[in-house]
């Protein structure tokens, strides 16, 4: 009764490996193609790996996954620090790929009309300016003046200290907490 | 286009140029212009400055095979995949990426398919006004900013328009009631001057029946109008609710999933208290005040020009000090109804997932989270009504010196014999005519409305009655075997309509008892009862050989766990709802449930990872991905008593391998009472439980009762025929 069919497609366990890896055992290296591959020593090689952090937010520098080519986790590394340097790079230059969060540093203006709120502000990255939906549903407090917030498109742009922030900066804020 | 020039002098012999087009990421990674161009030959980004720079990606279309977008976190990446290698073309922000995923798809449809190259980016939705060049809050929508003040205007128009006749009627009141309130003063004057003081004793009763007449009209007028303006305002604030709250209704699916249920509500109730105030308060308050002020302005003139002069100096002063600090009040006032609105999100939560918190015993932190909320805004009351105490008290200090002014100023003249003592006094009457309501005029804007409004649900909340409480000398229950027993239950949601009958079974601990039965029998019931979120009507539920009812129930719940039919996830991240039975989880806890529930894949697969957020306001997780949050929730919880109510959704055959595996680890060495209703469920299970009639119909193992060829018999008999039909889908 209810025996899985034949053709069924396999269900791969996610992680692969279940202990947390060692990173004595990996490596990480960019191949000719310059795809990013993955050899976990006398075991496996992995074409076109991706890093993750499992908690991008609240602790980004713990719990590091590591996913193959189709997005399917192979494992979790505790910290990157084990690595050997080229591979610890390689896996830096990765995730600093992969997640784009502006920092913001100096708001400009902050101007709120029919609900919708207009930054113009400057981050590490160059000066934005950017629009918010609801900032009241979009901007995330996380605590010791931590704050994320989203624009209308998604993206979204981290303050790591509102209070530190220049007085005009704070002040504008302020309205919006 | 300029820059479209430039490039073709910069192309080879030949080529021609089929697009050019800006992002919005430098090379670099910064926010910035950036320039791509495809040619019929190339695929060309080159940076935004001086000419003779080069290109900064160079790729033959002859080499390319795919042009892909790579969504990353916050970005997308446009690609390039070559025989051997890959190339990232540029970069752009999330907004750009309908303008790149459309480039891309047309290249790699000419690339492998050698359709013609043709990008048309004309139909693509605006992201930027065109007058006031600030961004979109909704692409290809409305810009606020520009918006607000013309079309708002004719917007309400349209619902004055059809009572026009009568706004007129209510706009001449307005007008005579203002003229007639300016005559008592002047009255006044001539009372004093001419009657008292002067010679024309026999107009005193003249003169006063004309004021009490003045006074009487006045007050006439301004009860007509303001029944008229009260009952038009009314019957308009109607229609526009009328029409909002259809257009709610007739809101397409996804505007619901982008809106909150809460941004709706708030909708229907404070903006449209905003406009109740503009259509009410605008005819019975300001448009009288206007009039009032410029009629005295007018009259004052005509009595003293100096003394006029004198006493109207402080009046700019005062509307300059007034605007400046009402918009300190308000912003304070705006920022309390923000806190006092996500107090009550968060209430609105709690009570929406109650049976969650219950049954994870989580009350003590949902209310210190409330109060951490409630804190917040008490801050802010304290704050803004501080203000509030400082501010009004000032300004009418301030108030008061056109009046110092016009004593001293006026004084002098009277006793020069510049100006008479009737015109002095009048002079005092029109002063308290004028600023009183220049200074509501100056206010008009404030909104206090709202802070009350969201008191009033707060309360709601706070009387809610408890339902289910503890017995004084409830015992406490340190742990659990997992056996449990029904003895004699009967229940009834409604006093009269009973839905157990008489329930008697008695289960093992550790064995796995699946509860079959027609829809609606009683079984999420049972489930219920065992949980107490209600006490039995007669009978007794007992745990260990223990009534329920004797035993701490914070214990209870803590060694009985649940995933429910509807997972209901909270607004919080994944970690946070996985993690919500044991707040103190480490997140290596969390991650070793997730994969227990082969829950660990999709996780990480999700941009924010365990950091996404979920629930309400955050991503929409599918029912097979929702399930096994709520399964590695349970998990975590790990109870000696589990409770399975299955979901019917259907999902997929594979997302099915993955519940029912991860099922199983939940199970193993729990005594669980599971709701099936899929055979491959009731396959584990030691014994099964059939339910008919508010009755245990049949109960043993499955040997045993298909053999007896009852109720159960039967239903294995249909449902095999059902997975036969059903087995080759997804």
């Amino acid at each position: 009764m209810n025996e899985p069919l034949t053709g069924t497609p396999q269900v791969i366990q996610e992680p692969e490996y279940d202990e947390p890896l060692d990173p004595k055992r990996l490596r990480l290296f960019r191949d000719a193609t310059n795809q990013l591959r993955l050899t976990v020593e006398d075991d496996r090689c992995y074409l076109d790996v991706k890093v993750a952090y499992a908690f991008p937010i609240s602790d980004p520098d713990h719990h590091i996954g590591l996913l193959d080519g189709r997005d399917r986790c192979i494992g979790m590394l505790e910290r990157l620090d084990g690595l050997d340097d080229a591979s610890r790079q390689l896996a830096e230059g990765a995730l600093r790929q992969r997640y784009f969060v502006p920092e913001v540093r100096r708001i400009h203006s902050l101007k709120e009309e029919f609900g919708a709120v207009y930054f113009d502000v400057d981050t590490d990255r160059g000066r934005r300016e950017f629009v918010v939906k609801g900032l009241r549903d979009s901007l995330e407090d996380l605590g010791d003046g931590r704050l994320l917030i989203a624009d209308a498109d998604g993206t979204r742009y981290h303050i790591p200290d509102w209070l530190g922030l220049d007085a005009r900066s704070r002040r504008l804020l302020e309205n919006f907490i | 286009m300029d820059i479209a020039q430039n490039l073709t002098e910069r192309l080879n012999p030949g080529e021609a140029l089929v697009l050019v087009t800006e992002t919005d990421l430098r090379k670099d990674g910064t926010f910035g212009r950036r320039w791509f161009a495809v040619t019929d030959r190339r695929l060309l980004t080159f940076a935004d400055g001086p000419e003779g720079d080069g290109w900064e990606v160079e790729v033959a279309l002859a080499d390319v095979k795919e042009l892909r977008t790579v969504h990353h976190v916050g970005r997308m990446g446009l690609e390039a995949q070559k025989a051997d290698s890959r190339v990232e073309v540029l970069s752009c922000t999330n907004g750009l990426a309908t303008r790149f995923a459309k480039i891309a798809h047309a290249v790699t449809k000419h690339c492998k398919e050698e359709w013609p190259l043709e990008i048309s980016l004309e139909d693509e939705e605006r992201r930027v006004c065109e007058h006031c060049g600030r961004p979109l809050p909704e692409a290809g929508s409305f810009c606020p900013v520009c918006l607000k003040k013309g079309k708002v205007l004719a917007r309400l128009w349209t619902y004055m328009r059809p009572h026009r006749r009568k706004l007129l009627v209510v706009s001449s009141l307005v007008l005579s009631g203002a003229v007639v309130n300016l005559a008592p003063p002047y009255l006044v004057k001539t009372l004093v001057d001419d009657v008292l003081l002067g010679d024309s004793g026999r107009r005193l009763l003249l003169l006063v029946l004309a004021l009490a007449g003045s006074y009487l009209a006045g007050t006439l007028i301004g009860i007509v109008r303001g029944r008229m303006s009260a009952r038009l305002a009314s019957r308009m604030m109607h229609e526009v609710r009328f029409d909002f709250y259809q257009a709610v209704q007739g809101l397409s699916l996804r505007r619901y999933d982008k809106t909150q249920t809460g941004t709706l509500i708030s909708r229907l109730t404070g903006d449209t208290q905003m406009l109740n105030f503009v259509f009410a308060d605008v005819g019975a308050f300001i448009l009288p005040a206007l009039v009032q002020i410029v009629g005295i302005c007018v009259v004052l003139f005509f009595l003293d020009w100096r003394l006029a002069l004198w006493v109207l100096i402080p009046a700019p002063l005062l509307v300059l000090v007034t605007l400046l600090t009402f918009r300190r009040l308000r912003r304070s006032y705006h920022r309390l109804w923000q806190r006092r609105a996500k107090m009550t999100a968060r209430a609105n939560d709690a009570i929406s997932g109650i049976r969650v918190i219950k049954a994870f015993s989580q009350e003590p932190k949902e209310i210190d989270r409330f109060s951490v909320r409630s804190g917040d805004v008490a801050d802010a009351t304290a704050f803004a009504e501080g203000m509030f105490s400082t501010v009004f008290p000032t300004l009418n200090f301030l108030t008061m010196f056109g009046t110092f002014f016009v004593w001293y100023f006026g004084g002098i003249a009277v006793m020069e014999h510049r100006v008479s003592l009737g015109a002095l006094m009048a002079f005092v009457a029109y002063l308290t005519m004028f600023y009183g309501p220049l200074q509501m005029l100056t206010r008009f804007g404030d909104f206090l409305n709202r802070a009350f409004t969201a008191a009033q649900r707060l309360f709601e909340v706070t009387d809610a009655d408890q339902e289910i409480y503890d017995d004084p000398d409830a015992q406490p229950l340190a742990s659990m075997d997992g056996a449990f027993e029904f003895e004699g239950v009967h229940f009834g949601y409604v006093k009269d309509r009973p839905v157990l009958k008489g329930v008697d079974a008695k289960v093992e601990a550790g064995e796995m008892v699946g509860l079959v039965g027609r829809s609606g029998v009683g079984k999420t019931t049972m489930t219920n009862l065992i949980c107490r979120f209600y006490d039995v009507d007669e009978g007794a539920i007992k745990v260990d050989g223990v009534d329920v009812r004797k035993v701490r129930l914070r214990d209870l719940r803590r060694h009985i766990g649940i995933v429910p039919q509807e997972s209901y996830l909270f607004d919080g991240t994944v970690a946070d709802n996985i993690g919500f039975a044991k707040p103190d989880a480490t997140r290596a806890d969390v991650m070793r449930v997730a994969k227990a529930a082969n829950a660990h894949g999709f996780i990480m697969r999700l941009p924010g990872g365990y950091d996404t957020r979920v629930g309400e306001k955050g991503a929409r997780l599918s029912g097979g991905e929702k399930q096994r949050i709520a399964i590695a929730r349970a998990i975590l919880h790990d109870p000696k008593i589990l409770i399975l109510d299955e979901a019917t959704s259907s999902v997929d055959t594979e997302t099915e391998e993955l519940i029912q595996r991860a099922l199983a680890s939940l199970v193993e060495g729990r005594t669980t009472f599971a709701i099936a209703h899929r055979l491959s469920t009731l396959r584990h299970a030691q014994r099964l439980l059939v339910v008919d009639d508010g009755k245990v119909a049949e109960f043993g193992t499955h040997d045993e009762l298909i053999e007896k060829k009852g109720i159960y018999s039967k239903l294995v008999e249909i449902q095999s025929q059902l997975s036969a039909i059903k087995a080759v889908d997804g």
